[in-house]
C-alpha cells in the first residue's frame, strides 16, 4: 500500500532524513520513531502529498485521512458540521460523536469548545471519513485518561482493517505491539 | 425577566459609553462652527449653523428635495453595488487564475492612481451625464474591493486549506466552506470603508457634469450664485445620508 525507496528531505541546511526506505501493508499499526525535530511530521506530510521529498520515490495507494498535530477545525462550522464535512455518512458521524462523548455538544462552535473537545472532534473527523490509510500525529495531546483509552482502542481496532501510521511521544505503552516501526 | 434587565443595562451602558460622547463631540464641532461664523460675520464665507439648519428644514418640505436626494442616492448605490459585485468576481478569478491577475493588475493600478476628475472629464465625452456619477463611484470602489478580497483570499488559513487537500474538498464546496467565510471580515471592511468614497466620487462627478436632479448640480448652483447657506445645507444632506447608510450597513453586518 505504501512503498518508499530512498526518501530524502532537507530543510535549508538541515538534513531531516536521507535514504529512508520502508514498505507498509494494507492493514496494521506502524510507528514512526525518532528524536524530536527529526522529521516525523514531515514524513506524514510527504505521505499525504502535502509536501514533496527532495529525493527518492514514494508510492501511496489508497485514500488518506489525517489527524493533524494541531487541531484544524473550521471555526465557523459547528462540531457536527466539521465532522460531517468529511464523513462517509451521517450514521458514522453520529456514531463517532457518541463514541467520543461529543454528541450533546454537537452544535457548539470550535471556539466554544475546550482544547480536549477540539482534539476529540479532530479525531472524530478523521475516523468518520472514507479512508484506507490513517495518518495520526500526536493524537493524545490535551486528552484525559478516559479519552486516551477510547482513542487507543479506536486506533487498534482500525489497524485491524486499515493501515495506521502513528507519530506519538506519549502513551505508547498503552498501545499493542506495532506491526512495524519506521525509524528515522 | 433577568434577560430584559440585562438588555436594559446593556442599552444604558451603550448610551453612556458611546452615544453621549459622540453627541458631545458633534455638538462641540457645531459650536466651533457657530463661533467661527460669528467671528467672521460674513454669510457668504461661513454661514451660521442655525441658518443652514433652517434652509435644510425648508428644503426637506419640498418634493423636489426628495426627488433629487433619491436619484443621487440611487446613482451612488448603483456604482457601489456594481463595484462590489464585479470586484468580487474579478478578485476571485484573479486569485484562482494568475494570468487574469497579471492582466488586471495594471488596469487596477490605473484606476487607483489616476485622479477621479480625469476619469469624469474623460467620460464626459462618452457617457450621458446621469451615468457618469455611477461610473465614478464604481471606479473608486473597485480597487478597494480588489485589494481587500485578494488579501482575504491570500490570508485564508493554510492549515484549513491542507484539510481540504487531504479530504479532497474542492470546487464550490471548498469555496463555500473555506474561502467565503474567510473573506467575510475583509469584505465587510471593504463595504464600510468604501461607502464614503463612493459618495465623494459620485457627488464630485455630479458637480462637474451637473446631471438633472442631482445633489451635485445643487452644489454647483449654490457655488455659482454664492449661496453658501444652500451649499452647506446640501453638504449636510450628504453627510447625514452617508452616516445613515453607514449605520444601517454596520447594523446589518453585525446581525449576520
Amino acid at each position: 500500500m505504501i512503498k518508499a525507496a530512498g526518501l530524502t528531505k532537507t530543510f535549508g541546511d538541515k538534513n531531516l532524513f536521507t535514504n529512508l526506505s520502508f514498505e507498509l501493508g494494507n492493514t496494521g499499526l506502524y510507528l514512526i520513531n525518532g528524536v524530536s525535530g527529526i522529521g516525523k511530521t514531515t514524513l506524514l506530510r510527504i505521505i499525504s502529498s502535502l509536501e514533496t521529498s527532495d529525493g527518492g520515490s514514494l508510492e501511496v495507494k489508497g485514500r488518506i485521512s489525517y489527524i493533524f498535530q494541531e487541531n484544524r477545525l473550521f471555526p465557523w462550522l459547528s462540531l457536527e458540521k466539521n465532522i460531517f464535512l468529511t464523513a462517509v455518512s451521517h450514521e458514522i458521524c453520529t456514531e463517532m460523536l457518541n463514541y467520543l462523548g461529543l454528541y450533546k455538544d454537537r452544535n457548539l462552535l470550535p471556539a466554544q469548545m475546550s482544547g480536549g473537545m477540539q482534539r476529540r472532534a479532530e479525531i472524530a473527523r478523521a475516523f468518520s471519513s472514507d479512508y484506507d490509510i490513517m495518518l495520526i500525529d500526536e493524537p493524545y495531546s490535551g486528552l484525559d485518561e478516559g479519552n486516551i483509552k477510547l482513542v487507543t482502542s479506536l486506533i487498534e481496532k482500525t489497524a485491524e482493517e486499515k493501515c495506521v501510521i502513528l507519530v506519538s511521544h506519549d502513551n505508547l505503552e498503552l498501545l499493542r505491539e506495532p506491526d512495524g516501526i519506521i525509524k528515522i | 425577566m433577568k434577560r430584559s434587565i440585562a438588555d436594559k443595562s446593556n442599552q444604558s451602558n451603550r448610551i453612556v459609553k458611546k452615544v453621549i460622547p459622540t453627541a458631545a463631540a458633534v455638538l462641540f464641532w457645531i459650536g466651533l462652527w457657530w463661533f467661527a461664523s460669528i467671528l467672521i460675520g460674513k454669510e457668504v464665507v461661513l454661514p451660521s449653523p442655525y441658518k443652514v439648519f433652517i434652509r435644510l428644514a425648508q428644503n426637506i418640505t419640498t418634493s423636489r428635495f426628495w426627488l433629487i436626494t433619491a436619484i443621487s442616492l440611487l446613482r451612488v448605490a448603483s456604482g457601489f453595488v456594481f463595484a462590489l459585485a464585479i470586484g468580487f468576481i474579478l478578485s476571485l478569478s484573479a486569485f484562482f487564475c494568475s494570468p487574469i491577475r497579471t492582466l488586471l493588475n495594471p488596469f487596477i493600478s490605473i484606476l487607483r492612481s489616476v485622479p477621479i476628475a480625469s476619469f469624469i472629464l474623460f467620460f464626459y465625452m462618452w457617457l450621458s451625464t446621469s451615468n457618469i456619477p455611477i461610473v465614478s463611484a464604481f471606479i473608486v470602489v473597485l480597487p478597494v474591493v480588489w485589494e481587500n478580497v485578494l488579501m482575504g483570499l491570500e490570508n485564508t488559513d493554510k492549515g484549513l486549506i491542507e484539510v481540504c487537500k487531504v479530504y479532497k474538498i474542492n470546487g464550490i464546496t471548498r469555496l463555500k466552506i473555506l474561502y467565503l467565510p474567510s473573506l467575510k471580515p475583509y469584505f465587510n471592511a471593504t463595504i464600510m470603508s468604501s461607502m464614503g468614497m463612493a459618495w465623494k466620487a459620485a457627488v464630485a462627478a455630479e458637480v462637474l457634469t451637473t446631471p438633472k436632479n442631482s445633489i451635485g448640480k445643487e452644489l454647483y448652483g449654490a457655488k455659482v450664485y454664492l449661496d453658501s447657506v444652500d451649499l452647506f445645507a446640501w453638504t449636510a444632506v450628504i453627510i447625514i445620508l452617508s452616516f445613515m447608510i453607514e449605520s444601517l450597513i454596520r447594523r446589518r453586518l453585525r446581525k449576520r
